[in-house]
């Protein structure tokens, strides 16, 4: 994983490639979103399987960012791992964007 | 066919991913539907998790079989998964809140959504889930 700071739009974002699963989650256990960056932007275009446990990761990040009045929004994804979030409706739940640039102007607009 | 016996490890759920992916990827039938890859995949993925976290509880001393074969003459993949750890009770088992979005559950939704039957039995000594997917036309004999 890499992250990039944006202060300018109180943002992070969190590069992720390969697998995003129970197991890769083990790495994200000591990142927390803080109230000096509440924006949060996944980048999953190297990402080519999400499985529930990501899912269940990402509903959690989301509740917790609004918590201090941040946002998450994911850009990038695959076509195979956008079907599983059209299949759980997390499409409906979660923000998503094609590109890293819709998703810094999506968090412009907060 | 194949047939792997793998430790139950989180850190080996790739190796499990990758071995049914190679087998998927031999299959004519398949081979240019990334997506069905995808979701079977996807599909032994989650069932293993779950053996993992909730059949071993992580204890990384069980083991788990995995049986995968195609029948030609039906189109039918059938994927037996077994391991000898506590039992699946479906009664306790979370549903996803798919209209609000909630933080689990997701997994064997997945499961049921991507394939044509999932089965469930307690062994005698462990559990076997069945996962079964059509991949193309049946064809009855006359």
């Amino acid at each position: 994983m890499n992250r990039r700071l944006d202060p300018a739009y109180k943002t992070e974002i969190l590069y992720l490639e390969g697998r995003f699963d129970v197991h890769s989650l083990i790495q994200l256990r000591t990142w927390q979103p803080n109230a000096t960056m509440p924006h949060i932007i996944l980048e999953l275009s190297q990402v080519n399987f999400v499985d529930s446990a990501a899912l269940a990761w990402m509903v959690r990040l989301n509740k917790n960012v609004s918590n201090i009045q941040g946002s998450l929004t994911i850009c990038g994804l695959q076509q195979p791992v956008q079907i599983i979030l059209e299949l759980t409706r997390l499409d409906r739940v979660l923000s998503l964007t094609e590109t890293l640039d819709q998703a810094l102007a999506k968090v412009g607009e907060y | 066919m194949v047939d792997i016996v793998i430790p139950a490890r989180i850190d080996l759920l790739v190796e499990i991913a990758s071995t049914v992916r190679r087998f998927l990827q031999t299959l004519p039938i398949i081979e240019q539907h990334p997506q069905l890859i995808y979701n079977i995949e996807l599909a032994v993925h989650e069932i293993c998790t779950n053996i993992i976290t909730h059949a071993y509880e992580f204890n990384n001393a069980g083991s788990i079989a995995i049986n995968v074969r195609f029948y030609s003459l039906t189109n039918q993949l059938e994927i037996n998964i077994y391991d000898w750890g506590k039992p699946f009770y479906a009664d306790q088992r979370r549903l996803p809140d798919l209209e609000h979005g909630q933080e689990g559950g997701y997994g064997l939704f997945i499961v049921e959504q991507v394939l044509d039957s999932l089965c469930y039995r307690r062994t005698a000594t462990g559990n076997h889930w069945q996962l079964i997917k059509q991949l193309g036309a049946t064809y009855e004999h006359c």
